[in-house]
């Protein structure tokens, strides 16, 4: 790993500061953006509505009774008034099939059916009285009376089959299976709608209970519609995740260019000293200065590799290390017929 | 009071920070998505930023001829995956499967593993007690290489669980960063990055590994490490007056290597041993008892009271052969000396292992203690080595200290 030289590092301190906090900012910037980004989801699911369809089937009804005091001799109730079974006779019930889309419908189709349910704890009894195209009842009135007087036979004949009970719950229901298109969706839909009158009439009990439920049915058409979360970057809109990798990689790169800046400008300022004075400074006790003369009976000079070996001769020999005071990277060590010598420049070469 | 800051100490603080706080960051940011590569690369690039100049000017007697040394690790390491995978199969690497996958690895591991290397390499250079840094720094990158919430789990956890992640996970990996931490005090920076981000990035890049379980694989790992170590002994070492041993260990090496080979021999002379771990047998055999069993016995040669080894589910039993039914293959009827009743099976000849031949007393409860203690071999193994890894390293300190004196 050789020495990043680079021309920069000549320029001005307050460039190199400026580049420092520069990218600094640049990284803090980036590294919060990615962490704020977490905050938000990938995306959204959106559900567009294509097509919406309610269908309900109204009722309404009216009581009819025997002429009585209690009633003040009127033959027809109101929905809501007491009803005696004692005077009793019958039902008038009104229904109509309501239908309404968002768009205009393209054709409609289906059937109805409306029957009677008689039910008690021991048996229970189904009886269609009517049935047809849905189309009849669209937006038309139509009329059912429930006799109650024939109810109250039809009951008996049947107990005297099956046994009696004390307790019958009469239900009148309307049900309509309705196949609509529209115009402007190329798909068909179909509806289900039920509408009840229902009587609970215990023979232990002067009066009736009459419940109606009419209830609307929606069918709504939506589509899902996947969003991405979309950031606004400096003018620019971009997908959250793009968002992401970008101050993902703005994040990397600029700690790369700051640890690039953060190398170059300290190289040269760590207090960096060469080997060799490091370690004169280190074994100063050993070295002294001094100047060589002409060594008479020199068997060897013997031309040491590194300092350290110099330093480990003397250590050994016990002999001062001469710092020759013409060649300052020139260090010897005499040892009687021998002369240890380093020299940094040749060294080098 | 005038408070004075070195330098060195400013980069220590500085860096160690970077190092924990991608290791703590996820207790208050998002652990997934992005943050998981961007942080560790972040982080392991200002590190490296920080300290590149104080760590590649540390120059080492041994950065040059190091290299072919450590070149020689890398391929060990390969070549004993290789072998592993052709004794037990390979399997795909998870860490492979798509290359999106590995650019974001490699995203997140080169300069995280730069960041480690030139922290471990300036705590090291800058510290005068090198044997100490190299423990302490080993212990701390090997810590913070498992997650905290690993070690919060440990508090619940189970004993066997507990000693398998340390012998298993953490042993193999402080000896792992022990290695790297000396190939730095040895050969300086490059010779330690080299080493480390070839095994970092093998695990990365290598599309199939050996498919071992992680006890096996611990084993390889510790003894990897005790090979290159001793390696690095027989290289450097050898032949220099601090390495000489003593006579006592002289004699120990010999004992040892004459017992491993008579062993040997023992086991190539069909002979096996068994700890008895039951009182079954009693008194003829108890428990502490190490069973010789001869595992060339011919079936047909088995009589009513001979006392063999056979294999029963996924344990050896050793009992005595009351009957010998004349089936085709044979069978025989075993029972317990101290059972009342024989043996609810029969023994097949397939699940025979041998006769028994003669016990040595007591010898066993060695055994039985060490496996109380260690669960099964392997981890025994690897605290073996782990032993014999810090005597090696021992020395290799007390040459290391010589030279630089």
């Amino acid at each position: 790993m050789s020495r990043i030289k680079i021309s920069f590092v000549k320029r001005s301190k307050v460039f190199i500061r400026l580049l420092i906090v520069a990218l600094c900012v640049v990284l803090l910037t980036s590294l919060v953006g990615l962490v704020t980004s977490y905050n938000y989801p990938d995306q959204v699911v959106e559900e567009i509505p294509r097509a919406s369809i309610s269908q309900k089937i109204d009722l309404s009804y009216v009581v009819l009774v025997k002429k009585s005091l209690i009633y003040d001799n009127r033959t027809i109730l109101q929905p809501g008034e007491a009803i005696y079974v004692k005077f009793l006779e019958g039902f008038n019930i009104t229904y109509r099939l309501a239908l309404s889309s968002s768009g205009e419908l393209r054709r409609v189709d289906g059937s109805y059916e409306v029957y009677v349910n008689i039910s008690s704890p021991v048996w229970s009894k189904k009886v269609v009285i009517s049935s047809g195209d849905v189309r009849e009842l669209l937006n038309n009135v139509e009329n059912l009376y429930v006799n109650f007087t024939y109810l109250r036979d039809y009951i008996s004949v049947i107990e005297k089959e099956v046994g009696s009970s004390r307790a019958y719950t009469v239900s009148v229901v309307f049900n309509a299976r309705t196949n609509v298109e529209l115009t402007n969706v190329s798909k068909s839909y179909t509806i289900t709608s039920t509408s009840k009158l229902e009587l609970y009439y215990d023979t232990g009990k002067p009066l009736i209970d009459v419940k109606t439920s009419t209830p609307e049915t929606k069918y709504v058409d939506s589509l899902k519609q996947v969003k991405p979360t979309e950031v606004s970057l400096i003018l620019v809109s971009m997908n959250i995740i793009t968002y992401r990798l970008l101050t993902m990689l703005f994040s990397i790169t600029s700690a790369g260019l700051l640890a690039l800046t953060l190398i170059v400008v300290t190289q040269g300022r760590s207090g960096e000293k060469s080997p060799i004075i490091l370690l004169e400074s280190k074994y100063r006790d050993l070295i002294i200065s001094g100047k060589l003369d002409q060594v008479k009976h020199v068997v060897a000079v013997v031309y040491v590799r590194d300092l350290k070996d110099l330093i480990k001769v003397a250590t050994m020999r016990k002999k001062p290390i001469v710092k020759l005071s013409d060649d300052k990277t020139k260090f010897a060590v005499v040892d009687g017929d021998v002369v240890y010598v380093y020299h940094e420049a040749t060294e080098k070469q | 009071m005038t408070i004075v800051f070195n330098t060195r100490y400013l980069l220590l603080i500085s860096s160690l920070s970077l190092i924990l706080f991608t290791y703590f960051y996820t207790l208050f940011l998002p652990q997934s998505g992005l943050l998981y590569y961007a942080i560790p690369s972040v982080t392991g690039l200002l590190v490296l930023g920080l300290l590149y100049n104080e760590v590649i000017r540390v120059k080492t007697f041994l950065e040059d001829s190091l290299r072919p040394i450590v070149l020689l690790f890398l391929a060990i390491t390969v070549a004993s995956d290789v072998i592993l995978g052709f004794v037990s199969g390979f399997g795909r690497n998870p860490l492979t499967l798509t290359q999106s996958l590995i650019i974001f690895n490699l995203i997140r591991e080169i300069p995280r593993t730069l960041g480690i290397e030139f922290f471990r390499g300036f705590v090291l250079s800058s510290s005068r007690r090198v044997k100490t840094s190299l423990i302490v720094t080993s212990l701390l990158l090997t810590f913070l290489s498992f997650t905290y919430t690993k070690y919060l789990s440990l508090l619940t956890s189970s004993y066997s669980t507990s000693l398998n992640f340390l012998v298993r996970s953490f042993v193999p990996l402080l000896l792992s960063n022990l290695l790297i931490g000396y190939l730095f005090i040895l050969g300086g920076i490059k010779n330690s990055l080299m080493y480390s981000m070839f095994t970092r990035l093998y695990i990365y890049l290598m599309p199939v590994l050996p498919n071992v379980s992680s006890g096996v694989s611990a084993v390889v790992s510790v003894l990897q490490v005790f090979a290159f170590l001793a390696i690095l002994s027989v290289a450097y070492f050898e032949g220099d007056m601090v390495s000489k041993p003593s006579r006592i260990s002289k004699l120990m090496s010999l004992g040892f290597l004459i017992v491993m080979f008579a062993f040997l021999a023992f086991l190539l002379a069909g002979y096996r041993t068994l700890v008895v771990i039951s009182g079954s047998m009693s008194p003829f055999l108890n428990v502490g008892d190490v069973a010789v069993i001869n595992v060339r016995t011919d079936p047909n040669d088995v009589r009513v009271g001979d006392v063999i080894a056979f294999y029963f589910s996924r344990d050896i039993v050793i009992h005595r052969v009351i009957q010998v039914l004349n089936t085709n293959p044979i069978a025989y009827v075993t029972k317990g000396d101290a059972n009342e009743s024989p043996d609810p099976y029969r023994v097949s000849q397939s699940a025979l292992l041998g006769r028994y031949v003669f016990k040595i007393p007591l010898l066993g409860y060695a055994w039985i203690y060490l496996m109380q203690v260690f669960l099964n071999y392997q981890n025994l193994v690897i605290a073996v080595i782990l032993v014999m890894t810090a005597s090696l390293m021992r020395k290799l300190f007390r040459w290391l200290t010589y030279v630089e004196d």
